[in-house]
């Protein structure tokens, strides 16, 4: 006895049907698949970005810098399989040291994107006591918005940070997950492959420091920022910016 | 066209009674099956390739696979149970189906094109539900509905959500390692998820974190409990949920076999082929506390039977 194979059930022009859909949607699959972004597209980050300009200038600092990633402990272990090209220096005007760290990722997809700061610092045992948004001082899109990121203050044990970074995603700043993944997503079915980094900017304060302190330093990280971009010729300028 | 060759997979059992009200299709049924098989495989085998490159490789998605083949194998073997009987007569829902199916479809299209893998195995539900609903109807939907159950663990978890549980979950069994390591008296303290034995220092990774082996874990068990048809259900739902807690102290085991290798043996013993026999006893510890906690439910389960018996 049978009760569901039979040819009454599975019938010829039934499954016919099913097999064209199928063979439609996984051909659509293909031809909707963007084709990914030319490795030289990118420039050189290491080359790009200047070991000195207005008043900062680069230093040698034997502070590790926090991961790029959740997974690894320190941002030098495993970053560079990540991310396509990764940069960090210190630099210092002489009254502060600020680090720099930059993430490029030249293929953003919804499985590899750039991992937001909040995260990497939360899996590294820290704990986020500042979450606030901020507008950088500098000109962010053509249309003359400014530079939407966010600040930070990291502590964990005696080490406390501060945090002042912003995400590009593709030709929006992006604040969350969620308008990252819509972004690339609505990029990829228009055919482009989004690209994206992170440009982090941070520095270690005593977790004594005082408020009006610890404004003034958020303040001189994003001037440090707004610096650094506004030194670059357009050319090297665009892969930090959405413009 | 007038007498079919007796080759198909029922035309042999089929009475000639049977045969003449199946009327006017005559092909034998394993053309459409054929047909259904290369449809399937056309949408998925690429997804599995590329999935087997990249996140079916890494420790937290590696029991993808082995789930998805355990739910299609437990999906074909309740068809053919169902096959066999004669309980139920197939009701098509064709317009059902057709949805199902369709949507299913538009995900895979978004999710494969995209690269994203959420989606992408996400549509391997609405897909095989819209099937069986255009073949066969919601009843035998119905039947098969722990296979579907079993599908979501196929799905792997967005980076993010993995991220934001692994801490936690790390930081759990280092605390408990710790603890347990330190009341039978070994020298141990712990930074985070660093722990210090003696000389050595060790890094719970992610992967001892455990969420990983708690869905294989999770879907073992269910798989367990579906095969061997408990009667009660109390005893099943109690299962189901003490396999988190199980999860836990398999992967606390782990940590401290790894910690003792490592104390006992050095540090080239802790990270090098004993790295890779800790998983095994993490799989062995589980299934050993699955069974012992079972026979415990089952004991229960049988006093309270008999005291109702003779309270009644």
């Amino acid at each position: 006895m049978s009760t569901l194979f039979t040819s009454h059930s599975l019938g010829l022009r039934r499954c016919a049907t099913v097999l064209s859909l199928c063979l439609l949607a996984s051909g659509l699959a293909v031809a909707l698949t963007p084709a990914p972004n030319p490795a030289d597209a990118a420039i050189a980050l290491e080359e790009a970005i200047p070991r000195q300009f207005g008043s900062w200038r680069e230093v040698r600092s034997p502070v590790l810098q926090m991961a790029l990633t959740p997974q690894q402990q320190r941002a030098e272990d495993g970053a560079q399989q990540t991310y396509d090209q990764v940069l960090m220096r210190s630099f210092s005007d002489g009254d502060a040291t600020v680090m720099l760290a930059l993430a490029y990722g030249a293929n953003l997809s919804q499985e590899d994107k750039i991992h937001r700061p909040e995260l990497c610092y939360a899996a590294q045992g820290f704990r986020l006591t500042r979450d606030t948004p901020v507008s950088f001082p500098l000109q962010g899109t053509h249309a003359g918005e400014p530079i939407r990121g966010k600040r930070l203050i990291a502590q964990h044990d005696n080490r406390r940070e501060l945090v002042s970074y912003w995400i590009r995603v593709g030709d929006i700043y992006s604040t969350s997950a969620l308008q990252s993944r819509l972004h690339i997503l609505g990029q990829g079915l228009r055919g482009h492959v989004a690209d994206g980094i992170l440009v982090r900017v941070s520095q270690i304060v005593s977790p004594f420091e005082t408020e009006e302190r610890i404004e003034e330093a958020f303040a001189r990280q994003e001037r440090f920022a707004a610096e650094l971009v506004a030194g670059l010729p357009d050319t090297r300028s665009k892969q930090l910016l959405a413009r | 066209m007038s007498s079919p060759t007796r080759l198909g997979l029922d035309n042999t059992a089929l009475p000639s009674a049977q045969a003449a009200t199946v009327g006017l299709s005559t092909t034998r049924p394993i053309v459409p099956l054929a047909l259904l098989a290369c449809g399937l495989a056309a949408l998925y085998l690429p997804s599995f390739h590329s999935l087997a490159n990249s996140l079916w490789a890494t420790d937290q998605n590696a029991h993808g696979p082995i789930v998805l083949a355990v739910a299609i194998w437990f999906i074909w073997r309740r068809l053919k149970q169902l096959n066999a009987s004669t309980e139920l007569i197939p009701a098509p829902a064709p317009l059902a189906g057709s949805l199902t199916l369709l949507s299913g479809l538009v995900l895979y299209v978004i999710g494969r094109s995209q690269g994203f893998h959420v989606f992408d195995m996400g549509s391997l539900i609405p897909v095989l539900a819209g099937l069986v609903l255009l073949l066969w109807g919601p009843q035998v939907l119905r039947r098969l509905w722990f296979g579907f159950f079993f599908l979501l663990f196929v799905i792997p978890l967005p980076g993010s959500i993995v991220d934001l549980l692994t801490q936690p979950m790390k930081l759990a069994v280092s605390w408990g390692a710790e603890h347990l390591l330190y009341l039978v008296g070994y020298p141990v303290a712990r930074a985070g998820v660093m722990i210090t034995i003696g000389p050595y220092q060790l890094l719970v990774a992610d992967a001892c974190a455990g969420l990983n082996s708690l869905f294989s874990l999770e879907a073992l068990g269910l798989l367990y409990l579906n095969v061997t048809r408990h009667e009660s259900v109390l005893r099943n739902v109690l299962l189901a949920i003490l396999i988190v807690p199980i999860s836990y102290t398999a992967n606390l085991i782990r940590v401290c076999v790894l910690a003792l290798i490592t104390y006992h043996l050095g540090d080239a013993a802790g990270q090098g082929f004993l790295h890779g026999f800790s998983g095994l006893v993490l799989f062995l510890s589980a299934l050993l506390l699955i069974i012992a906690v079972d026979g415990v439910l089952r004991r229960i389960a049988a006093r309270l039977a008999t005291r109702r018996e003779a309270s009644a």
